[in-house]
């Protein structure tokens, strides 16, 4: 209980630090936001200023932190200056598309990753190296090529796959899978080499000579892939995570991250610190679960 | 009954030229503990690991070898050793730590035996039970392993070095519990190094050089006939003070790959060598009840 | 020798792209006219929806690609590893403190936070190489912390100042030999992510902008046409980015393999 704590405390202060860098940096991109509004007829440089005063624009960074902070507690995460909308309620519309297609990806991956690399490890040899290959192949290919060419196949050519550009149950498929392509090949590869290992171990072979299962020896060898598996996972579910912003362009797949970059383009603030702080939130929040579960499953790995 | 049963037993490993193991003739029955000794490559673990089918791939042996009745075939290691492993033979490795599971308390690994083989098993103290193997010393690794063989229901137990690490209490501890499950009717066959152990805790000896078993002999009174089993017993005088003084054995032990190898492995350093026993094969004499010598010297035989 | 595969590609391609810029072909003139050819002898790629040779265009991606990947990596090489160490001999409060940096930019994240880096510093190449070295940096700054951290304590380092070393020389001969093949490998790994991060970045329009010659760029404008029919406009910066992300991961294995060995 305390270590879990102790974890919290060190996650905040993370968070804590990353909002004030990405606060800064936000504020360093470049375009006046607010001259954007003067193409529209009728704001001249009185109004201008007054929209100014009246965001706090003109007030000194460290002002407007605290200030975005107090807000950051009541729930306000500002307004954008392009669309006019609170930004927390667009985050938390579309918060849940993201991380579906961060999810659904990531258990793709592990499924590829982690299976593939078993199968591999049983059947030895050639058809361990093939898949070896394979992998490092796939994690060659950007997310947006396997997407843009998935698309291309299974809907274009085939048309089994519904029309891509919506967030309904069957489109998350193929977006999910370009992305697990490129994610699982670092999975596997990790999963064939430290299972390989762990089959041939004395534990192993330890367990064998007590007459355990065949279940039990397996569920033992997973053990003692455990660690080395989630220290590569978690960091592919953080990129999943993040990586995003590239493949909802490619299928218009309502998340944050097109949210974000739209934002990003039109040096608009308040919509990029919420994307970022909330996705960083996440992936701190993630990661420290994925780190839990492996040090469940092997008390080895200690502290992380 | 006889829970290992070798006769004549041939054991040629893949890569490794010469047989490792040349006609080895050894028994183990219910309720006695029989120590192996022998030095280093010896053979003495190949033969615990062919009664246990962990050979590598491609093993082969010759003779006939039978663990609780079952009869192990020629092509070595192969299938069906699930039935056998656990239930019936249980296999104490000589090092007790690799091969226990490194991410698992002991109390989880003797409770999964439990669990498979139905069997109630005894703890061992709770500061080793409750520990990773990782925070266990070498010595404390050979009590946990223990606990996990004799949490089996295994009548035959393969012990290699069970107390190598073990200062002189938790040693007698160990050869104590052994001793408790071959009352219970099981067999032990405790391979060690070490003659004035192998004397203290076993109802019988077999001596085994270059991989051909010398003698057998009930360890009780023990007087070794076989010149190299004489010669072990010589390098520890406060075993037989009236064998004469010490006199470490000439040459080296071969390995199977040597050139040249005798029929008797032992002649080029046996002081009583003939030229028989360079090309004949010694023969297996009795030499009273469960007492046996591979030796052509007739003096050997009595 | 398949292990060789990796570096030898890479070799190829990195010579090629470099010879290339001696051979003439010119990537950016535009022959409405012969737009959409498909390849030819005097055309072995193909030209794009403007008329441009797609061979000529791959081959100065590759020198653009590669010279950003490449100063991605040692930049976040240099700064990881010297913090890193640095953090790492220090030990104590600096230690933990570099670690914490590491998780911190390791929480973002990936490409947002390389699009907001390139977008604050004005686009273009400079950024790019910025934003990509600082995202990678962490992962210099975590191996150079952990190994240097063996420079402090342990037996070597006694044995090594009973020997009557000064720290200097600890770092030279503890240190540094068990540091350098790790950071090696890391940097051909890095190699691989950046040319990926660059290409990701230029599709969504951000970095590197066209006319310039790059093989995210292409793939964006020659998606459309390619779905069309024109295949080869995106198939050759398709295959020419696979072909060296791929070539950089497997030089990183040659390179942990023989390191692995010796």
């Amino acid at each position: 209980m305390a270590r879990l704590l102790r974890r919290a405390a060190e996650v905040a202060g993370l968070m804590a630090v990353a909002f004030v860098a990405v606060f800064v940096l936000v504020r360093v991109l470049p375009g006046d936001p607010v001259a954007r509004l003067a193409v529209q007829p009728g704001v001249g440089a009185a109004e201008l200023a007054q929209i100014r005063a009246d965001l706090g624009l003109d007030r000194p960074v460290a002002v407007q932190l605290a200030a975005y902070l107090g807000g950051m507690v009541r729930g306000d995460l500002g307004r954008s200056l392009v669309t006019g909308q609170p930004v927390a309620a667009e985050i938390a519309a579309r918060l849940p598309a993201t991380l579906a297609l961060a999810g659904a990806a990531f258990g793709l991956a592990l499924v590829l990753g982690v299976g593939g690399g078993a199968a591999a490890a049983l059947a030895g040899g050639r058809v361990a190296a093939a898949a070896g290959t394979l992998a490092a192949v796939c994690g060659a290919v950007p997310t947006f090529a396997s997407g843009l060419f998935l698309i291309h196949i299974f809907y274009d050519r085939l048309g089994i796959a519904p029309a891509p550009f919506g967030a309904g149950a069957g489109q998350i498929v193929l977006p999910a899978l370009a992305m697990a392509l490129f994610a699982f090949g670092p999975i596997l590869r990790i999963t064939l080499g430290a299972l390989r290992e762990a089959l041939g171990s004395g534990a192993i072979e330890g367990g064998r000579a007590l007459g355990l299962s065949a279940g039990q020896n397996a569920a033992n060898a997973l053990r003692l892939v455990a660690g080395p598996v989630a220290a590569v996972a978690a960091p592919t579910l953080a990129y999943l995570i993040g990586a995003g912003v590239v493949i909802e362009r490619v299928f218009a797949w309502p998340g944050v991250g097109g949210y974000a970059l739209e934002a990003a383009l039109a040096a608009d603030h308040a919509p990029v610190q919420g994307v970022v702080l909330v996705l960083a939130g996440c992936i701190a929040i993630l990661g420290g679960a994925a780190g839990w579960i492996a040090r469940r499953l092997d008390p080895r790995l200690g502290d992380g | 009954m006889t829970l290992l049963m070798a006769e004549a037993v041939d054991l040629r490993l893949p890569g490794r030229p010469g047989a490792v193991l040349d006609r080895a003739t050894l028994a183990v029955g219910a309720g006695e503990i029989v120590a192996l000794i022998g030095e280093s490559g010896s053979g003495k673990s190949l033969l615990a690991r062919a009664a246990s089918g962990f050979l590598p791939q491609g093993a082969r042996i010759g003779g006939a070898l039978r663990v609780c009745g079952v009869a192990i075939p020629d092509a070595g290691p192969a299938r069906g050793w699930s039935t056998l492993r656990g239930r019936m033979v249980a296999h104490l490795f000589q090092d007790a730590r690799r091969h226990l599971h490194p991410a698992l308390t002991i109390a989880r690994q003797i409770a999964q035996v439990a669990a498979r083989h139905g069997t109630r098993a005894d703890l061992p103290e709770a500061a080793i039970a409750a520990a990773l193997p990782g925070a266990l010393s070498a010595g404390q690794c050979q009590i946990a392993a223990l606990a996990l063989a004799l949490a089996t229901p295994a009548r035959l137990i393969l012990a290699d070095e069970p107390t190598a690490h073990l200062d002189p209490p938790a040693a007698a501890a160990v050869l104590a519990r052994l001793r408790a499950r071959a009352a219970q009717g099981a067999g032990v066959l405790l391979i060690t190094h070490d003659l004035a152990l192998g004397l203290g805790a076993a109802d019988r000896v077999a001596v085994i050089h270059a991989g051909q078993i010398v003698e057998t002999a009930p360890a009780a009174g023990w007087r070794p006939r076989h010149p190299y089993a004489a010669a072990l017993m010589r390098a520890m005088p406060a075993l037989a003070p009236d064998l004469g003084a010490l006199r470490p054995v000439p040459g080296r032990m071969p390995v199977p790959g040597d050139a040249g190898l005798h029929a008797c492995r032992f002649a080029p350093r046996c002081p009583r060598a003939g030229a028989v026993c360079g090309t004949t094969p010694p023969p297996v004499r009795a030499t009273g009840p469960g007492a046996t010598v591979a030796c052509h010297d007739p003096e050997a035989a009595g | 020798m398949a292990e060789r595969a990796g570096p030898v590609l890479l070799g190829l391609i990195a010579a090629l792209a470099l010879g290339g810029a001696f051979l003439g072909l010119d990537p950016l003139t535009t022959d409405v006219g012969h737009a959409l050819a498909a390849p030819s002898p005097a055309h072995p790629m193909g030209t794009d929806h403007l008329g441009r040779d797609v061979l000529a265009r791959v081959i100065a991606a590759a020198r653009l690609d590669l010279g950003i990947a490449a100063a991605a990596s040692v930049a976040a090489a240099l700064g990881g590893t010297l913090a890193g160490a640095l953090a790492g001999l220090a030990g104590g409060r600096a230690g933990r403190l570099a670690a914490r940096g590491a998780d911190l930019i390791l929480v973002f994240p990936v490409y947002l936070l390389a699009l907001v880096i390139v977008l604050a510093m004005g686009n273009g190449v400079g950024a790019v190489i910025v934003a990509t070295a600082v995202v990678n940096l962490p992962y210099f700054l975590r191996i150079a912390a952990a190994v240097a951290a063996a420079g402090r304590a342990g037996p070597r380092v006694d044995a090594a100042r009973m020997a009557g070393m000064g720290r200097a020389e600890i770092v030279r001969r503890v240190v540094w030999p068990d540091l350098w093949p790790l950071i090696l490998t890391q940097g051909a790994v890095t190699m691989g992510w950046a040319m990926l991060n660059a290409a990701g970045l230029s599709f969504i329009g951000i970095g590197v902008a066209p006319p310039a010659a790059e093989w995210g760029i292409m793939l964006a404008e020659g998606a459309r046409h390619a779905a069309a029919g024109a295949w080869w406009v995106a198939a050759a910066p398709l295959g020419a980015l696979v072909a060296t992300a791929w070539a950089c991961h497997a030089t990183a294995e040659a390179i942990r393999a023989r390191m692995v060995r010796a």
